[in-house]
């Protein structure tokens, strides 16, 4: 084999693969249809769109490389929204309860995951049911803080993430930082062990691996994810709304899988997921841009997604196959 | 021929009793002890009628229960996501093609059920041959559907009635009972009977348990699923001609609300989500349980947030229980 | 210095009243390799589970270097230096061979990085000595058996064990990997290492073992010292191994005329672990199938019972060709299989007896569903004629015995009726009492004329039951005797494929 053709073989062999070309058919097929996306004012608002969708599908699928899911982070997400918003100020020189609220917020939400992650790694019950189950409790207190969409966010806050430079925003930044900080995970023992443990528990137990352990990890590693999208979303909506994140717990799931995330665990990436979620988002812009009759363009959005899934799945047991 | 052996009983001690219907058992117990609970807590709770009522609400989600407990009984990571959305569209063809006529309703019924049943093919074929997971594919099905809804009924402004029939047959007593609880119960008790004595459902608890020995014994698990998730879209769009009789004015999401209770109520009712067991009594336990707990909640007079919480909770209690009890074995 | 690395005395192991080990000795020397034989079921991976620290001994003493210890769990073990190879490989399947070597116990650099440089350093060197050609980076799933195998024994030569344990590590290899292998455990053995190398191949045993430790139902049978040069005595061994036993007085005797055939098979094979299978079975003829392990035994089964692909050969029952695309053909066509794994693939084990009994009755009968009388008379009647212990129909099957699970499992078939039996090591595992209750009814069932295809690990098992034995080498029939021919050790040596002695 020459040289170019396994580096080609391993370049298509690699989980990233579909989801990146996904996304970029996808992209190219926006451009042809809204000529201004690549204008640098649209793609930054493409940016802020996209990113909450992002960063909670990079955290599902770290849960899911553990082999287990989290129906909970839409509701969770709710709260967290209606933590942040009802209880920042806006008050000038309020920059220390601000902090301290945002500090609050993240161990919430590493709380929430935890939560999660000892009724499914030590308690032993199905991450399905289990997280099901939770989404009840954390939508209830989400209602409890904000009854009605309401509250405020500090201008800067709001701001942070839209700052520009050249076509890209801060949070662009954020989510390549948070694609380094999962190689850092990646790089120590809990990185590995979660991969571990979602390919293959009963191994893992034999190798002495602490797998409840592990599982708690993941999940707490996933909500830290949640948290910063979270965060993306609540600057942009700059009010708390405990509807607002219904639709993250399966949207998430779906980015993750067509972002080449394997529903039984121990492979795939959560930088794939950022490729899923993209897909997904590019959909509707697509969809919109494409000149159809709104009343079919939720049909189609439908459509595309199941052939997005259906691609990446028979593309990896194809892969599969072969010897 | 060998002489005719002495019959065995199927169940001999009480201790076989309990580990066979513990779920049953715990579920009405439950609701029993919701009533009294609740009626001492305010005085028309145990009120016959209230119950009533509560009990037609029950019905409703016990009948799409027993289509999702089918569904998960299956195995392989069953579930259909897309029930509630299959509801809906349902319900919304069911009205645009009765109009309001009695005698249009049979030919509802069947297109509603042909639709639902292609879905659900569709649905079966996707999970079983291209081995995509149940969970995801129902999913986009359920986006798909909702396309469906929305490019159908846009710029329509009369999006049709249901048919009188239809609505007596939801709305209207027997007696003290509502025709639907009664239907209800002879579905449970239909189901339970083909669950224990019928082939078809004997090859789905089998699939669902281990599909390898399935095979070994002649069963394919591809083609019981199949048949299953077409089954389950077919029902489910059924039903939401039933959701249908129980509005008056159609709206496009009327089955949607049904999914979560669908799968609460096979939880408690004891299905495993691993497939294979689990009984449909269960899932009306369920139900009763799932519907007495949310007016238990209401009657205590626990706002909305609360409420989700404490039900949240008490599922959670639930599921450690019995996941406590599986690994006790 | 004490004289052995690991001493074991009087070691034994009771698993619910089932005693796996009955007071076994066994001793290892520093810097010598020492091979434990024994046929299945006589203990050798129950004792080999106890040294590593899986299992604590119901009673004996085991001393590591000359101290007492008792292990609470593996890592306690292996902490100590005490490795094994395992035959159920504890690899995870979607992470590479590099990360799948040091898993547990990675080395860590500055700041708790996972050290992959270091990982890659170390590794290098015992896989280029086995498998030069398995790229650090492939995925474990990618591999094949054999390569799992090397894989395996390289994880555990890469933690540096002084005593280690090899279950049957050259199992799945060709003749240049376990040369490869061996050269690797002289040279451990060289540095003053102890191995333990457990196995069922002699020829192999008897080129790396300085001595032979033989277990014969749970007790240790005798010692063989192999370092003094000189011919090796295999008659001692195999003498050893079977225990000279009497053959049981109920040898079967095969009608001399000649009966219809039922089963024919020409030619089978699937590429991998098959070739060139031809067989006949008639009416009421037990044929069994021997050989060492993995020969193919248990894939020719199944491949006869629709489970696994075939690429060559044809298959016809009763004059009728079969076509072995689904066990549903195979069942409607009269063959039937009692599988190798009851767990797994041969009962529901969540489910009732009665479901499990009645099974393949109630789906295969044609008709409107039977009555719950039906299904009750048929499960009664199975309990009964077969003596399976359970009290009522409902009973979990995981609550039965391990012989009352696998009557069952046998069982279940009789009510259609079947033409063909395929039997996968039908009394594996299972006690005495049961083993012989299977065998009786196996036996009625040919007396009326059901054609049985036998596979059984245990040669005696054969010797005792089967018209006709077959042996399987590496995939091929290599061999054929007729029942009652054949002594333990005759057929042993077939199966080895060795000269049997006068």
């Amino acid at each position: 084999m020459s040289a170019l053709q396994t580096r080609y073989k391993a370049l298509s062999q690699s989980s990233l693969f579909v989801p990146v070309a996904l996304a970029a058919l996808l992209v190219v097929a926006n451009i042809v249809l809204q000529p201004s996306f690549l204008r640098p004012h649209v793609i930054r608002s493409n940016l802020l769109t996209f990113s909450p969708l992002i960063l909670v599908a990079m955290g599902q699928a770290v849960i899911l490389i553990g082999g287990n899911l989290d129906l909970s982070m839409g509701f969770g997400i709710s709260l967290l929204n209606c933590f942040i918003a009802m209880n920042m100020s806006v008050v000038p020189g309020a920059m220390g309860h601000n902090a301290a609220i945002l500090g609050a917020g993240l161990a919430i939400a590493l709380g929430m995951g935890a939560a999660n992650g000892i009724l499914v790694g030590m308690l032993r019950v199905p991450s399905f049911m289990a997280t099901f189950a939770t989404s009840f409790i954390w939508l209830g207190v989400a209602i409890m803080i904000a009854p009605i969409p309401g509250g405020a966010v500090p201008r800067w806050f709001a701001q942070f993430f839209k700052a520009s430079f050249g076509p890209a925003n801060v949070m662009l930044l954020v989510v390549v930082l948070s694609s380094l900080a999962w190689y850092l995970v990646r790089r120590y023992r809990l990185g590995r062990y979660i991969y571990a443990i979602g390919s293959s528990w009963d191994a893992s137990y034999a190798n002495g691996i602490p797998v409840n352990r592990i599982t708690i990890g993941s999940y707490a590693v996933g909500w830290c994810f949640v948290y910063l999208g979270t965060l993306a979303l609540t600057a942009q909506t700059r009010a708390g709304d405990s509807a607002i994140g219904e639709p993250f717990a399966l949207n998430s799931i779906a980015a993750a899988v067509i972002g080449g995330v394997s529903l039984s665990g121990g492979s795939g990436s959560p930088v794939g997921a950022i490729f899923g979620a993209i897909t997904l988002s590019i959909v509707m812009n697509i969809i919109y841009f494409s000149g159809l009759p709104t009343s079919y363009q939720v049909l189609v959005r439908g459509l595309i997604i199941i052939a997005a899934l259906g691609s990446t799945i028979v593309v990896r047991s194809a892969e599969a196959r072969r010897p | 021929m060998t002489p005719a052996a002495p019959l065995l009983p199927y169940r001999r001690h009480l201790s076989e009793y309990w580990r066979d219907f513990n779920k049953e058992i715990v579920s009405f117990s439950i609701t029993i002890l919701l009533v009294v609970v609740g009626g001492l807590i305010s005085q028309g709770y145990s009120d016959i009628g209230y119950m009533i009522l509560r009990i037609k609400v029950a019905a409703f989600v016990g009948i799409i229960g027993l289509i999702q407990a089918t569904v998960i009984l299956s195995g392989g990571g069953g579930i259909d996501v897309s029930v509630g959305t299959m509801a809906s569209l349902g319900a919304l063809f069911g009205a645009a093609i009765m109009q309001g006529r009695d005698e249009m309703l049979l030919p509802a019924l069947l297109a509603i059920a042909a639709v639902g049943f292609v879905l659900g093919l569709v649905n079966g074929l996707m999970i079983t041959r291209l081995r995509i997971h149940p969970l995801i594919q129902t999913l986009a099905m359920s986006y798909v559907i909702t396309g469906i809804i929305v490019a159908y009924s846009q710029g329509r402004k009369l999006l049709g009635r249901p048919s009188p029939l239809l609505e007596r047959l939801v709305n209207d007593r027997l007696g003290p009972l509502f025709i639907i609880i009664l239907v209800w119960v002879a579905l449970v008790v239909g189901m339970e009977f083909l669950l224990r004595r019928s082939r078809v459902l004997r090859k789905v608890t089998a699939v669902g348990t281990n599909e390898r020995t399935a095979l070994l014994c002649g069963v394919e698990a591809s083609s019981v699923r199949t048949a299953v998730y077409a089954w389950s879209g077919m029902c489910a769009s059924l039903f939401g001609a039933l959701a249908l009789g129980s509005v008056h004015t159609v709206y496009l999401d009327v089955g949607n609300q049904y999914l979560f209770p669908s799968v609460v109520a096979c939880t408690i009712g004891g299905i495993s989500l691993a497939g294979g067991s689990g009984s449909y009594v269960g899932v009306l336990g369920g139900a009763l349980v799932y519907t007495f707990l949310q007016s238990f909640l209401v009657t205590l007079n626990i706002d909305e947030a609360w409420r989700k919480v404490l039900f949240g909770l008490i599922l959670v209690a639930v599921l450690v229980a019995y996941s406590r009890s599986r690994t006790a074995k | 210095m004490p004289a052995y690395v690991v001493e074991a005395r009087q070691v034994s192991k009771n698993f619910g009243g089932v005693p796996a080990l009955a007071g076994a000795d066994f001793s290892c020397p520093p810097g010598s390799i020492v091979g434990l034989l024994g046929e299945n079921g006589s203990g050798k991976t129950t004792l080999s589970r106890i040294l590593t620290g899986y299992y604590r001994p119901s009673s004996g003493t085991v001393r590591y270097r000359g101290e007492v210890v008792s292990f609470r769990t593996p890592a306690e073990a292996a902490r100590l230096g005490i490795g094994m190879v395992h035959q159920n490989f504890s690899l995870v399947p979607d992470m590479s061979v590099k990360e799948n070597i040091w898993l547990g116990c990675e080395p860590l650099g500055r700041a708790g990085f996972v050290n992959d440089r270091r990982i890659g350093r170390e590794l290098r060197t015992y896989l280029d000595r086995l498998c030069p050609w398995i790229r650090p980076e492939a995925k474990v799933s990618s591999l094949s058996p054999s390569e799992l195998q090397l894989v395996e024994i390289v994880k555990a030569l890469s933690r540096d064990p002084i005593f280690l344990i090899l279950d049957e590590p050259t199992s799945a290899l060709e003749r240049q990997q376990v040369d490869a292998v061996f050269t690797l455990l002289r040279d451990l053995r060289r540095s003053g290492r102890s191995m333990v190398f457990i196995s069922h191949r002699l020829h192999e045993v008897e080129q790396i073992c300085d001595s032979i430790v033989v277990l014969r139902n749970g007790k240790t049978a005798g010692t063989v010292d192999l370092s003094g040069g000189g011919p090796v005595d295999y008659d001692r061994i195999v003498n050893l191994i079977t225990g000279n036993r009497e053959i049981a007085k109920e040898v079967r005797r095969f009608a001399e005329e000649e009966r219809a055939p039922l089963l024919e098979v020409q030619g089978l094979g699937d590429g991998l672990r098959l070739f060139d299978v031809s067989l006949r079975v008639r009416e009421g003829e037990i044929v069994g199938i021997a050989g060492l392990q993995g020969q193919g035994q248990e894939e020719l089964l199944m491949a006869l019972a629709g489970f696994r692909r075939t690429v060559a050969g044809r298959v016809a029952l009763k004059g009728q060709a079969l076509a072995l695309h689904s066990p549903r053909r195979a069942i409607e066509a009269g063959m039937v299989v009692v599988p190798g794994n009851r767990q797994t693939e041969g009962l529901f084990m969540d489910r009732p007896v009665f479901y499990n009994a009645t099974f393949p009755a109630l789906v295969h009968r044609r008709g409107p569903f039977p009555s719950s009388r039906f299904e009750r008379e048929t499960s009664s009647r199975l309990i009964a004629d077969f003596a399976i212990k359970a009290s009522s129909l409902g009973t979990p099957v995981t609550a039965l015995s391990g012989g009352n699970a696998q009557k069952l499992v046998v069982s279940k078939w009789l009510p259609l009726g079947p033409k063909v039996l395929l039997m996968s090591d039908p009394a594996k595992g299972i006690d005495v009492q049961a083993k012989a209750e299977l065998y009786r009814i196996v036996l009625e069932l040919a007396e009326k004329g059901t054609g049985i295809l036998l596979f059984a690990s245990d040669l005696h098992e054969l010797i005792t039951h089967c018209d006709r034995i077959l042996v399987l080498y590496e995939g091929r029939v290599v061999d054929e005797v007729p029942g009652g021919a054949v002594d333990e050790e005759g057929l042993l040596s077939r199966c080895l494929r060795r000269e049997p002695s006068a």
